[in-house]
């Protein structure tokens, strides 16, 4: 069983999220912002993480960041719905920090879960 | 008695005839020679004795030549004899007036008695001869053969040899004592010749006769020939004498006292006692007396205490006459006239004037100097003043060309004194002319009149005719070319009005354009900024509202997902945790959809603007509302905050929707202590009027128009706000908020407010030490405060 961390500032998205992983059979965890997350990932090695951009307080970026200085960046996923400016923006720049998938929001759920699978596989 | 007293002898008749023309012809030589019209008396006299003496010799010759006694001829004889008889006393006559010595009474005396001794000598030979001729003298009868001869030459020696004698004697005094080397000589020649002629005729007529031819009866001899024809030489010789001595004297002492008359010094002449002898005309009127007044005074008496017996000079000697008391310099003289007599001389020169005319010269030499200094330094300051006015003229000039602006001036009267260079340009050289009364301006006659300086603008049109501002601003709508100038007319203030003026004309067409173009821009730029804003309203209600959607997608999408596993499920069990899952999913698409349209309603709100309906605004005193916001505050206050509301002007009141107001103070509070909630601070409120003479230009807020306002400024010492934040804290849905402590609509709502009620705002702020709002509502003024207020 794969452990999976949801980073996202809407409680709404995360829930969304949560209960989809969860009926794949997925274990799974959320933080609603940056600080949360790092109290969690610096803890425990998740298979997979899915972290929103634009959040207040650390934002995704760091969240990307941080996981890419810890050799994580093959197993997250960006999502963004895009803000002042066009989605697109805020995704290019992850996928510039080597993230393995990138997500538009409303996030294609299917595929969404079809990557979750693929990196889980991959890192076995 | 048969003497031959007329000798007949043309030689001798010749020669008397020659000396009788010579001395009727000599005065008249005499005269022509030394210009005067009447000889010296005694010269005239002796010339008349030669006369007859000659006359009577040739009488005698001519008709008693013969050696016969008769009566006629002892009387020719007799009165030749008064004739020679005189000649020595007239010799030393004339020798006494060349000489000028003293004539003596006895010589005149002796002549007389010679005159009478000839006269009873010849009457004794006219009327007894015998009683003569019988006399005899140591028993010889001298007399017999010559007694006239003889008679007459004792007459002769007795009466007039003495004569020469002493005329010789007196030349030759005369000669010893004169010190002027001409008339030393004219007097040795005199004496010279006086003496050969009385020496050779004294031979000739007596020596020669008494021893050679001592018998006259033969011989042609003629008594005193000789001397008769010496005489003439010594008279014309006397006369020559005379003109020379007396050209020599008028010469020298003519010349002398003409000098000493016209000199302004007094020259007076004294004897040895004192007594003055003349004096100078300069002495007459100094003394203001006559020649008689003067002569009866003494030296003494008016130079006491001067010894003048002695040479001397003495300076500055004050000497009073008239009352007047006079400065002289004195000088006494003593001139050596002959040997024994001295001509005493005073000379007096009057200082008083001299010094006091030297004095006055010396004063006005110094005061010429004085002016000259004087005017030179004038000059020189004329001079460096002339120098500063034209280079302060130059510089003028210059200036007044170099302005950017067209520049004249007026005098009084309206005539134009200068023009810069670009007003000729413009207008053309109005030196001298005056505007037409009509054209000139309400303006201009304000300031001349009253002296009020004041600005205005004025349009032209493209041919540069006076147009109104409405006319301007239709024809810039219609992009036809219009000139725009500030016109200033400055009075220059002097005693009373009319005034000089200065106008200046300033084309500001340009800068109006510009500040046209710069409205435009900016109206673009907030109108871009808008859109921006726009942007960032719809990116961030976007943001939201992908998430919604995709929350509400994704739990239908999971919920169908489960409803599809429920169609193939049996187990009960299942049955029922499946379709409880799938209805939470469709309860919580459904919250998500609820969501959004709340957040669609909020962002609807924003654009249209209607958040707040519109009520009524009523005036009020702002610090009661600020009052209140603070009493809310303060409950929920963490305790590092401080509020100071101090300065608060409580007579101030605005016109305006007190919710609004209690909104914007609400807000901005709120914002306030946000950014100062990790670091603490104070907040603090302030009430103020102020008025504002120029509109406040800020980048992040619309200008404000100069005005009297009321100023309310929160400020908080918290972190500040960079340039980003600050050009983005009116927008709606901007926060810096962590989600559940704002929406971001705050600020922009509080602005919104602000320009519904026609306030304005400033906001300045520092990263790190705090932000200050300033919100500017207009001071409202109640009609009957009208007057305190203006």
């Amino acid at each position: 069983m794969s452990t999976i961390l949801i980073i996202d500032d809407d409680p709404q998205f995360n829930l969304v999220l949560k209960s989809a992983m969860e009926m794949d059979g997925h274990e799974v965890e959320t933080a609603s912002n940056g600080r949360e997350a790092k109290a969690l990932y610096q803890n425990k090695k998740y298979d997979v993480i899915i972290t929103d951009i634009i959040m207040p307080d650390i934002d995704g970026f760091e969240v990307i960041l941080d996981l890419r200085r810890m050799g994580m960046s093959d197993r997250t996923i960006a999502v963004s719905g895009g803000g002042r400016t066009s989605a697109n923006d805020y995704l290019d720049a992850a996928q510039h920090f080597d993230v393995a998938a990138t997500y538009h929001k409303p996030v294609d759920l299917q595929a969404l879960r079809a990557t979750v699978e693929e990196i889980i596989n991959k890192n076995k | 008695m048969d003497e031959v007293l007329f000798p007949y002898s043309p030689t001798t008749l010749v020669l008397s005839f020659i000396g009788l023309l010579a001395s009727i012809l000599y005065p008249f030589m005499l005269g022509q020679k030394i210009k005067i019209k009447q000889l010296p008396k005694p010269l005239k006299y002796f010339v008349w004795i030669m006369i007859s003496w000659n006359g009577f010799a040739v009488i005698g010759t001519l008709f008693f030549s013969e050696p016969i006694y008769s009566v006629p001829r002892q009387i020719i004889f007799g009165l030749q004899a008064l004739s020679w008889i005189q000649i020595g006393y007239i010799i030393s006559r004339i020798n006494e007036i060349n000489l000028k010595t003293r004539r003596h009474r006895f010589a005149t005396l002796y002549n007389f008695l010679g005159i009478c001794a000839v006269i009873a000598t010849t009457l004794v030979f006219c009327i007894t001869p015998e009683k003569i001729t019988s006399i005899s003298i140591l028993d010889s009868d001298v007399f017999n053969d010559h007694a006239v001869f003889i008679t007459h030459s004792i007459l002769f020696f007795v009466f007039v040899f003495p004569y020469f004698l002493t005329t010789i004697y007196a030349l030759f005094r005369n000669c010893m004592q004169t010190s002027d080397k001409d008339l030393i000589q004219i007097g040795l020649y005199m004496l010279a010749i006086f003496i050969f002629f009385v020496v050779l005729s004294t031979f000739f007529d007596f020596i020669l006769p008494f021893t050679a031819y001592f018998n006259p009866k033969v011989s042609n001899f003629q008594f005193l020939q000789w001397f008769q024809y010496s005489c003439v030489f010594v008279a014309i010789l006397s006369g020559q004498y005379f003109t020379s001595i007396s050209f020599k004297n008028k010469n020298s002492f003519w010349f002398l006292n003409t000098l000493i008359d016209h000199i302004g010094d007094c020259v007076l002449y004294f004897e040895k006692k004192g007594n003055i002898i003349s004096a100078n005309a300069a002495t007459h009127l100094l003394f203001q007396m006559n020649e008689e007044e003067i002569r009866s005074l003494k030296i003494q008496d008016f130079l006491p205490g001067i010894n003048f017996s002695e040479e001397g000079h003495f300076n500055n000697l004050k000497i009073k006459i008239k009352d007047e008391l006079h400065t002289f310099n004195v000088s006494i003289f003593h001139i050596r006239q002959t040997m024994t007599a001295y001509l005493n001389a005073l000379v007096l020169s009057d200082q008083t004037h001299s010094l006091f005319f030297q004095q006055r010269v010396k004063a006005m030499n110094k005061q010429i100097a004085g002016y000259k200094q004087e005017f030179l330094r004038y000059q020189n300051r004329l001079n460096i003043s002339e120098k500063k006015i034209k280079e302060t003229e130059n510089v003028n000039a210059t200036l007044i060309n170099a302005l950017p602006f067209q520049f004249w001036s007026k005098n009084e009267n309206g005539v134009y004194l200068t023009q810069n260079q670009k007003d000729i340009a413009i207008r053309g050289n109005l030196s001298k002319n005056t505007d037409d009364p009509k054209t000139i301006s309400e303006y201009e006659t304000n300031a001349r009149e009253d002296g009020n300086g004041n600005t205005h603008i004025s349009y032209e049109n493209s041919n540069h005719e006076s147009i109104t501002e409405d006319q301007a601003n239709l024809d810039i709508k219609n992009g036809k070319q219009v000139f725009i100038y500030q016109n200033h007319f400055i009075p220059i203030i002097s005693a009373i009005p009319p005034y000089k003026i200065i106008g200046l004309k300033i084309d500001i067409t340009e800068e109006r354009r510009l500040e046209r173009e710069r409205n435009l821009l900016r109206e673009q730029k907030s109108i871009h900024s808008r859109l921006e804003e726009l942007g960032t309203i719809c990116g961030t209600f976007a943001h939201d509202y992908n998430n919604i959607l995709g929350s509400q997608i994704g739990f239908c999408e999971l919920a169908s997902e489960i409803l599809n596993k429920l169609n193939n499920e049996t187990d009960l069990q299942k049955i029922q945790n499946f379709s409880a899952k799938a209805s939470s999913f469709v309860i919580e698409a459904t919250k998500a959809a609820k969501r959004g349209k709340e957040s669609l309603n909020t962002l609807l709100d924003t654009v249209r603007g209607t958040a707040a309906k519109k009520m009524e605004s009523i005036s009020f005193a702002p610090y009661l509302v600020i009052e209140d916001v603070i009493k809310k505050l303060v409950l929920t206050l963490p305790s590092n905050i401080q509020i100071s509301s101090e300065h608060m002007d409580k007579s101030v009141r605005i016109n305006a929707q007190v919710h609004s107001l209690d909104r914007i103070i609400s807000n901005l509070a709120s914002n306030a202590i946000y950014s100062m909630k990790e670091t603490g601070g104070t907040l603090t409120f302030k009430i103020e009027k102020e008025t504002l003479l120029q509109q406040i230009v800020s980048p992040y807020a619309p200008p404000i128009p100069p005005d009297t306002y009321v100023k309310i400024s929160i400020a908080d010492t918290g972190t500040g706000m960079d340039s980003g934040t600050l050009e983005r804290i009116f927008s709606p849905f901007f926060t810096t908020k962590s989600p559940g402590e704002g929406l971001g609509l705050g600020l922009s709502s509080a602005l919104r407010l602000l320009k519904e009620g026609n306030a304005y705002f400033t906001v300045q702020t520092t990263v790190g030490s705090g932000t200050i709002f300033n919100l500017y509502w207009k001071l409202y003024k109640e009609k009957n405060d009208q007057s305190e207020e203006a």
